[in-house]
């Protein structure tokens, strides 16, 4: 996401500066006649020139609707929904706008809105009753980062912890919070290891610009890092660091195992389903085994034509957002995993992310 | 109640000094105007130029944006009143529009647009707008037109000064003092503009209020003209800007950013007439700077800068007659980094000859540009047009163009992502227009085509996003103006109206281009007794698409502004102009882009004081 970023900033400096926020009521949502979002996916969109927004989308694929958090409380999440993580029954929607909604995971109703003690955030996860927020503070600014702590009963931040530069998604794994540093608008090649019990923290260094994190069969945790490009003086790209599979053991922090990608390619997006770790690659599929020791040579899907945005696989199948050309509504491409075809497309919302399954 | 103060404060004084300076009054000589920017006149008589007369720049506010947008076919996407605003003129985009500061584009050198909300158009003598192609005289971007914004060196005309001042809603204000003196050899004219708004409207959302949306700019300019001879002029124009914005929020949580832009411009000018010939020498030095802050409370911000030098010779003849021949040869000089542009440099030298014939009832054009740069191919442009007066009611002008888009720093340089393989976009068009005068009617039908090749896109390639030559769009319409005064006893009415539809397709989808309207129009009437005037002004803008596939459920809706004033005129002891004006009087909830609402029903008063 961070390329995106990048992005956005240049397309600020055009002066073409996009705003949020959709013109509703031109918006017709399909009705969802149970009227809750339970067994089915939550598709989140970061939305720009409209605001980000999340759509429902049941597990059979017979009920699809967008918009569900303006549906259920007439206001917008704004720009740019970021991520989700859910806890007892709640559902948290981070916005890059400084905001934290607090939902009824299957009703949608927003129960709270956390805005203090937050600044540019990220991804939440939950360890020890406490929410684990990642921040960047200012892009710019390498030495403002931090993970805030929030209180789950008042919902408030008690405190922060400092991180290194760029702290992206975070996964608790048993008393600790494994918090992948994919660099905000720079570059870093960390995973911050937050001890929940005295919020200490330590450091793993990973291939160049880590993002995404799973905890495989083994109960290890498995991290992409894209690998970045490198300039000279002169900002002149002279080449590029590789990205990696990386395994940790996350009782010692060890690092068990790096699968490096050849120079110049730069995986973007994972998922992990039953023992089988699935990427992104220049618009095509991977699958592997979590067992295997090298990377696999053919795709199982091709994306051609589309711009994968995110990645997901629950079951039997996979799912990818095309956020397109980012001026125009996303799809969800659902895929068949039993012969690799495309099940179903569905349009979501602008510039659609994350897939979470309810 | 402090800005009343002032404004009494500003009137007594200026009223001090206009009677000491008027004694002796010098007024009534053989008042000499020399235009900075003499192309302009001479080669557009097959294209459309309207030039914006005094009144209606007193009416506008101080933004360039309000003022096109009220006058002219061009539409602007305005992020909110006072924030970035870009046009799309004949349905092109933002960098399709060149903006020409006394004859010297002055698009900025990363972007390749001009932010309409940083001109303040009351440091301008005259703003003219050229509509279609116009890069073998103007350069890169003037492919949908361009805009004019001329200052004149007078002489003869003894000492003149003006204040204006303007004080609207939204804590708004609006400052300008002009100051010419001017003797048959000499001519000195310094202006300064303040303009400055708090911004705080009300929106429609649950932000409520416009929340960090102030801003305030101040331009201040000299322009000096002096007669070594009677066969040559020496002139100096010196302008510069100094605005900050706040960037008004979508939601309320948002961190609030800024933007400040930091401009000057200097032309050094030499102009001889030796019978036949005519030559001219300008000289000219440009910056532009901006910073902009993510966060109002930091002190962290990106930034862009650029120094431009160009170096203008153009010799003319006038072989005989009705005929005349010039040569152009200048070059470009330009010093730019930025935040995410390393220092680089770039050169441009372009030749051009013109060539126009006045016949009895034809005059007919036609011009050859090539520029030279190291940077990129750069094609032979070109402008042919004529113009032919059938009767006394009716006029024909035709006009064919090749004209370009060059990339631009951010295009070429921006680290990491910038394509230095990236060629101009093209634009070949052709507009055929009629005009037909009947008595007090003027009525203008007109057709452009316009075929946009290679125009630069970011695209994301793997994680990435790249400048590439990848759309191809056609832009055609029709655009109709009619004019209408009349003069009965004390009474004088006056109406001007404009219409236009424009398609702008991208060739590939067969979409309309995003936030382009099919549809515009623009208008207003003027009615004078004696010393009052009230006038009204109207200005239509059809529906838009958001999205690039068009989706119908994501549309801005069509809006329709209407603003009212009145004006009375003292003519004693002073010429004093006073006007009430209410604006958006139909209280119209619109946005030119989502989400970013304008203000409604607002109120100002205006004053124009010449001593």
């Amino acid at each position: 996401m961070k390329n995106y970023f990048k992005s956005i900033m240049l397309l600020l400096s055009f002066g073409l500066f996009v705003a949020s926020c959709s013109d509703d009521d031109n918006i017709t949502p399909i009705e969802n006649p149970s009227g809750t979002y339970e067994n089915g996916m939550l598709v989140l969109a970061e939305g720009g020139s409209i605001s980000g927004s999340v759509s429902y989308i049941s597990s059979d694929f017979t009920e699809v609707e967008n918009n569900i958090f303006f549906n259920i409380n007439s206001d917008e999440l704004g720009t740019y929904v970021q991520s989700m993580a859910f806890q007892d029954g709640k559902g948290f929607i981070v916005t890059d706008n400084n905001t934290i909604n607090v939902v009824d995971r299957y009703s949608f109703e927003r129960e709270a809105t956390i805005t203090n003690g937050l600044s540019l955030p990220r991804y939440m996860a939950v360890s020890n009753g406490k929410g684990y927020v990642t921040n960047w503070g200012d892009g710019f600014v390498a030495d403002d980062d931090f993970v805030a702590v929030i209180d789950l009963s008042s919902y408030t931040v008690q405190e922060s912890i400092p991180v290194g530069e760029g702290p992206e998604q975070i996964l608790a794994v048993g008393d600790k919070l494994f918090v992948s540093h994919k660099g905000g608008y720079s570059t870093n090649n960390i995973i911050t290891v937050i001890n929940t019990s005295d919020n200490s923290v330590e450091t793993i260094e990973v291939a160049d610009n880590p993002d995404e994190m799973f905890v495989n069969g083994s109960g290890q945790l498995v991290v992409l890092s894209e690998g970045a490009t490198i300039y000279d003086a002169n900002w002149t790209p002279i080449g590029d660091t590789p990205g990696a599979i990386t395994t940790i053991d996350p009782s010692n922090n060890s690092v068990v195992s790096e699968i490096a990608f050849a120079e110049g390619f730069h995986p973007n997006l994972m998922a992990y389903s039953q023992g089988y770790i699935y990427y992104q690659l220049n618009n095509q599929v991977f699958e592997m085994s979590e067992a295997s020791t090298s990377l696999p040579t053919s795709a199982i899907i091709n994306l051609s034509g589309t711009t994968p945005y995110g990645l997901s696989v629950n079951g039997t199948h996979l799912f990818v957002t095309d956020a397109k050309d980012f001026a125009s509504l996303s799809d969800l491409l659902v895929f068949d995993l039993t012969d690799n075809s495309l099940a179903n497309t569905f349009e979501v919302g602008l510039i659609a992310s994350k897939v979470y399954f309810n | 109640m402090k800005q009343v103060y002032i404004v009494f404060c500003c009137l007594f004084f200026s009223g001090l000094v206009s009677s000491q300076t008027l004694t002796g009054s010098i007024q009534n000589l053989d008042e000499v105007i020399v235009l900075a920017d003499k192309n302009l006149k001479e080669f557009s008589n097959s294209q459309t130029l309207v030039t914006l007369a005094d009144s209606t720049i007193t009416r506008s506010g101080a933004s360039l944006t309000e003022l096109l947008s009220l006058n002219s076919a061009i539409h602007f996407k305005e992020n909110g009143l006072g924030m970035v605003s870009s046009p799309s003129f004949r349905g092109s985009t933002a960098q399709q529009t060149a903006v020409v500061w006394n004859g010297i584009n002055i698009n900025s050198q990363f972007n390749g647009q001009t932010d309409f909300n940083t001109v303040n158009i009351r440091n301008f003598d005259e703003v003219g707008i050229r509509s279609g192609g116009g890069s073998v005289l103007y350069g890169s971007g003037a492919i949908g037109g361009s805009i004019h914004l001329n200052n004149s060196v007078q002489f003869h005309a003894g000492f003149e000064n003006s204040f204006f001042t303007r004080l609207g809603s939204y804590d708004t204000q609006d400052l300008n003092y002009t100051g010419k003196f001017s003797n048959d050899k000499l001519s000195v004219n310094i202006s300064t503009s303040y303009s400055h708004s708090e911004n705080d409207y009300e929106v429609p959302t649950r932000v409520g209020r416009n929340q960090n949306g102030s801003f305030y700019n101040l331009g201040m300019s000299a322009n000096i003209g002096y007669k070594i001879n009677a066969n040559n002029l020496i002139k100096y124009y010196g302008y510069s800007y100094d605005g900050e914005r706040h960037f008004s929020l979508i939601s309320p949580t948002e961190t609030p950013t800024k933007y400040q832009d930091i401009n000057t411009r200097q032309l050094l000018e030499w102009e001889g007439t030796y019978g036949k010939v005519s030559s001219n020498l300008k000289l000219a030095y440009l910056t532009e700077r901006y910073k902009y802050f993510s966060n109002t409370e930091l002190y962290n911000y990106t930034f862009g800068e650029a120094n431009t030098v160009v170096g203008k010779y153009q010799l003319g003849y006038r072989i005989f007659g009705g005929a005349y021949l010039q040569g152009m040869a200048d070059i470009t000089h330009t010093a730019g980094e930025g935040s995410s542009i390393n220092e680089t440099k770039r050169t441009i030298s372009g030749f051009s000859l013109l060539y126009k014939q006045r016949l009895k009832k034809l005059i007919y054009e036609a011009s050859l540009r090539q520029e030279i740069t190291s940077n990129y191919e750069s094609p032979l442009l070109y402008n042919l047009g004529l113009r032919y007066k059938f009767n006394s009611w009716y006029t024909l002008k035709l006009n064919g163009s090749k004209n370009f888009r060059i990339p631009t720093y951010n295009d070429l340089y921006w680290t990491g992502s910038g394509n230095v393989t990236l060629k101009p976009e093209m634009a070949y068009q052709f507009e055929l227009g009629n005009e037909f005068q009947f008595g007090e009617v003027k009525v203008s039908l007109l057709g452009f085509y316009n075929d946009i090749t290679d125009m630069i896109r970011w695209l994301p390639s793997g994680s990435l996003w790249n400048p590439v030559n990848t759309d191809h769009v056609l832009t055609y319409g029709l655009e109709t103006q009619l004019q209408f005064s009349k003069q009965i006893g004390d009474h004088h009415i006056g109406l001007n109206a404009s219409y236009s539809y424009t398609k702008s397709e991208n060739q590939e989808t067969e979409k309309q281009l995003t936030y382009v309207p099919y549809h515009k129009g623009a208008g207003s009437v003027n009615y004078q007794f004696r010393q009052w005037s009230m006038y009204w002004q109207s200005m239509y803008t059809g529906e838009v698409f958001i999205f690039s596939d068009n989706n119908p459920r994501y549309i801005l809706e069509d809006y329709f502004i209407n603003n009212l004033g009145v004006e009375y005129q003292f003519h004693k002891p002073f010429p004093i102009q006073l006007g009430v004006q209410v604006k958006n009087i139909l209280n119209e909830t619109y946005q030119s882009v989502a989400n970013r609402y304008m203000p409604g029903i607002n109120y100002n008063f205006y004053l124009n004081f010449n001593f």
